[in-house]
């Protein structure tokens, strides 16, 4: 953290700063010190910057409105589109970060709320996602593979997709990737 | 080592010569930053935020080398007042390109130093990443739509089921542990 100044303006009044929730005259107040305060400009750097980071993190899992967002900003990706029970081996583009498996065929339809576990084809659970994005509709699950992923993941995965309907949790569907090209 | 103040960088610009380069590299380095946060609380966009960034610096040294800033010692407020101006008209123009520079009658892409590194380093983004695996599932939620989908409070809360006031709390708990594991980051460093 930078040095206190007299100001004293407090990490929420960054965060409704940036996120549009101060009203005109507190807004304009922070603009100010923006520009006018050393400190203050130092502090609203690094909340800026985590703030604006997140909109340039992919996430992990993606909505549909995510990945066309991603697509329509020029993003180099490959995609592999694959059906329960797969298994396939998938590629990052050519200089490019980004690997989309589009995890298809899943009965999400009546779906409350959808859980993904990523594990070892030997059954090791690497990481869950709860609650992730989903299409009902086409019982889609996106999923972001990104080459620094491969630092902490093992080549192959097992991609399993939970649907809960009201407090019943089932695994409805499975596909493996052998990711041919991490890091 | 002296760090002259704004207005002495100014005047070197104004006066030209030797020194003018530097002072300008200098004044878009101390600003850059400042305008691309401006942008990024009025346009809701990380590109656009940039845009207006380099917009706002060439405004700044197209009326600094032709004499056009009157008061010198107050260029922290101009420049508030050039991202007033530049937001106002990207945002009436609903265009943010380059043809809304056009319409500002600036110069073209004049040379402007390249943005200075985020306060993290280059490594920033894969600590973000990292970082916001971190947050719970309803926090996850409500930064994406709050700094991805640039969605108001009220719209969260309604898509989420709770009061706006919580989404301001679960918004306010999450970015500052997400700055609390960026700073944890920039320590180990």
């Amino acid at each position: 953290m930078t040095a206190a100044c007299s100001h004293g303006v407090t990490a929420e009044s960054w965060i409704d700063f940036f996120a549009g929730e101060l009203d005109e005259e507190a807004g304009e107040r922070l603009e100010q010190l923006l520009f006018e305060c050393a400190h203050c400009a130092a502090e609203a750097e690094r909340w800026g910057a985590v703030i604006g980071g997140v909109e340039i993190v992919i996430p992990p899992v993606l909505s549909t409105k995510a990945l066309l967002a991603l697509q329509d900003r020029g993003e180099p990706m490959n995609e592999n589109v694959m059906q329960p029970g797969e298994r396939r081996r998938a590629r990052f583009p050519e200089g490019g970060r980004l690997l989309i498996h589009r995890l298809q065929g899943s009965e999400l339809a009546s779906a409350d709320s959808v859980n993904l576990e990523l594990s070892t084809p030997d059954g090791a659970s690497l990481v869950r996602f709860e609650d992730v994005p989903f299409d009902g509709a086409t019982g889609e699950v996106i999923v972001a593979c990104q080459r620094h992923f491969g630092e902490s993941f093992p080549a192959n995965i097992v991609f399993e997709i939970e649907r809960r309907v009201v407090d019943e949790v089932e695994v409805v569907a499975r596909y493996t990737v052998e990711h041919t090209d991490w890091v | 080592m002296e760090h002259p103040g704004n207005a002495e960088l100014a005047r070197r610009v104004q006066t030209g010569g030797a020194n003018a380069r530097a002072a300008e590299a200098e004044l878009c380095k101390r600003f850059w930053q400042r305008a691309r946060l401006y942008g990024l609380r009025h346009l809701r966009g990380v590109t656009e935020a940039e845009d207006l960034a380099q917009r706002v610096m060439e405004v700044m040294l197209t009326s600094l080398r032709t004499g056009r800033v009157d008061d010198l010692e107050r260029l922290d407020r101009y420049m508030l007042g050039v991202c007033r101006n530049v937001a106002h008209t990207l945002r009436r123009s609903g265009e943010r390109t380059a043809r809304a520079a056009e319409r500002l009658a600036l110069e073209p892409a004049l040379p402007v130093e390249q943005p200075p590194e985020p306060p993290w380093g280059a490594e920033s983004v894969e600590r973000l990443t990292f970082c916001l695996s971190g947050l719970s599932p309803r926090e996850q939620q409500v930064v994406q739509l709050s700094f991805t989908e640039w969605r108001s409070s009220s719209e969260i809360a309604q898509q989420l089921g709770v009061a706006a006031g919580n989404v301001r709390v679960i918004r306010h708990r999450a970015l500052r542990k997400l700055r609390g594991c960026m700073d944890g980051a920039g320590a180990s460093a």
